[in-house]
């Protein structure tokens, strides 16, 4: 008899959420705002600070890539494969494996790269290609809270590109050893020998000092 | 806020004493000048009459555009006989509606200390000893202890390494300054664009505005700094980056030099991570009141009412 009770009781449960499923949250209200993605990747920069950034495709290896891609040499291949006889260095360490080359290299237009959307980018503005996945640090970019603006501080801008910093096939900061740490105060040495337990500069005078009895 | 430089003190001591100097500084010019047998006795290497008009040179604020002047060209012969290349000593002013203001990213620093060496290449410090403004503190996360962090990090291990974070601490050029009031000559005081300056020519030497500091970001010249000729930066001026003399203090000053002329300080620049933002505070479309307006910044040790204008951000 209990039992059946409980059955009772669970089976009903649900009854309020579907309650909640009401007209009020199917409706969107008029006024309000569909967010909506750029339908061209430029219209990104048009609201924000005017500022320039160093060619990116002066400093890039295989550029023209027609050369090889689309003047028939090589044919285009969007097949998800390892690749065994070009651009092996690439490891492809980016989006967690939902990308291949096509997804941000235009197929067919081999000089340019390519937004979600299909539209055309220039290699000399990654910002707008990475924006579209990373739309807070690109606002973060144009405002100056992310990257770094070059020169100046004052009059025209310029900023570093995304690509300057970030390899896009392995976006990620690697590790690495800092610059020479700085000289203790005079008479002070520093002790690296305990890994565990780094001693410190002071430690010594403590040491020196630690039969004196404060009171 | 606004706070207004604090005022000289009463001269009347300190003219009576220049003015017997004076005449004793013409009786010897004379005497440099004059006799040429004698020539110019050489003081070390600086002429006798560079010496007396050093000796004599008054504080800053007090000279006319024609003593700052003469004061550049005897620290330009000085540096040219000490290190055999031309240094050259400029005077930037502040700019008019400018304030300067600093922010740093903790989430993006790295622990690199690649503005460390920025500025040292910059800014004339003594190389030994080593002779740093910036200082980047090795922190546990999760807590903001500066009594357990850690300068002195090793340059064997690679950062960042992992529960730490990074916190890197410089002159804060406080809009209430500490260091301004505990000067008892006024060597050093705020600028009109905010910057904390030090007038080394008119430093005595006796620390009290490193006391003051709650940022450690005072530095004294114990020994003779040694600055070996290519290490010498020869762009300099005359309240930043000039070399200077032992039993001086000196300090970061926002790169002086180099901002005043628009460029960004030589941190911002040799940082490879972008966590610097360097800025006119009252400039509403400047990168850094936007990390001001937009980000969760905080001060370090705000509750002493410093008010430094350097914030940390992370995001
Ligand atoms: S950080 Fe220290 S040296 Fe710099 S202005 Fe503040 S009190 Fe003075
Ligand atoms: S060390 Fe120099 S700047 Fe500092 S308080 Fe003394 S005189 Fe002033």
């Amino acid at each position: 008899m209990n039992r059946w009770l409980l059955w009772m009781f669970l089976l009903c449960l649900p009854g309020p959420l579907w309650a909640l499923d009401t007209e009020e949250i199917k409706s969107i209200p008029e006024t309000a705002k569909v967010a909506h993605q750029y339908d061209d990747p430029l219209e990104a920069v048009a609201r924000v600070p005017a500022f320039v950034t160093d060619s990116r495709i002066d400093q890039l290896i295989y550029y023209p890539c027609e050369n090889c891609h689309t003047k028939g040499m090589v044919a285009p291949n969007d097949k998800v494969r390892t690749l065994e006889l070009m651009h092996m260095e690439i490891n492809l360490d980016h989006g967690k494996g939902r990308f291949w080359c096509t997804t941000c290299h235009d197929i067919n237009q081999r000089n340019q790269l390519i937004s979600l959307k299909k539209q055309r980018i220039s290699f000399d503005q990654p910002y707008l290609l990475c924006g579209q996945c990373h739309f807070a640090r690109q606002r973060d970019f144009f405002q100056g809270a992310h990257g770094k603006r070059k020169d100046n501080w004052f009059g025209p801008k310029k900023l570093t590109n995304c690509t300057e910093c970030h390899d896009p096939h392995v976006p990620q900061i690697r590790a690495r050893l800092p610059r020479k740490e700085p000289d203790p105060r005079l008479g002070l040495s520093i002790d690296n020998s305990d890994k565990h337990h780094r001693h410190q500069p002071w430690d010594q005078a403590k040491e020196e000092h630690k039969d004196e009895v404060h009171q | 806020m606004k706070f207004t430089n604090n005022n000289l003190p009463d001269l009347g001591r300190r003219k009576a004493i220049r003015l017997v100097g004076m005449g004793a500084a013409v009786g010897m010019g004379a005497l440099a000048s004059g006799s040429s047998s004698l020539a110019t006795p050489n003081m070390g290497n600086v002429s006798l009459a560079d010496q007396v008009g050093s000796f004599f040179q008054d504080h800053y604020k007090r000279m006319s555009p024609e003593e700052i002047q003469e004061a550049i060209e005897r620290l330009e012969r000085k540096y040219k006989s000490k290190y055999q290349v031309e240094v050259k000593v400029g005077d930037p002013k502040p700019l008019p509606d400018v304030l300067f203001g600093y922010a740093l990213n903790i989430s993006k620093c790295q622990g690199y200390r690649e503005c460390v060496k920025g500025c040292t290449a910059e800014n004339n410090q003594s190389k030994d000893p080593n002779l740093e403004y910036i200082r980047v503190l090795e922190m546990d996360r999760g807590q903001m202890n500066l009594e357990t962090a850690d300068p002195y990090y090793p340059s064997t291990e690679e950062v960042p390494k992992p529960g730490k974070f990074y916190l890197p601490i410089q002159c804060h050029h406080c809009e209430n300054p500490p260091c301004v009031k505990a000067c008892p000559v006024k060597a050093t005081w705020k600028e009109p664009d905010g910057i904390v300056v030090i007038d080394y020519n008119w430093c005595i030497g006796c620390r009290m505005c490193a006391n003051a500091c709650p940022y450690w970001a005072r530095k004294f010249n114990w020994t003779e700094p040694n600055l070996p000729v290519d290490t010498v930066n020869t762009q300099t001026g005359y309240l930043s980056n000039r070399p200077r003399e032992k039993g001086v203090m000196e300090k970061c000053t926002f790169c002086a030099q180099r901002s005043r002329e628009g460029r960004m300080p030589a941190c911002q620049e040799a940082c490879p991570t972008g966590a610097r933002v360097f800025g006119n505070l009252l400039d509403p479309d400047s990168e850094i009141r936007y990390v001001l307006e937009n980000k969760n910044v905080f001060r370090l040790k705000e509750e002493l009412n410093t008010e430094p204008k350097f914030w940390y951000y992370s995001d």
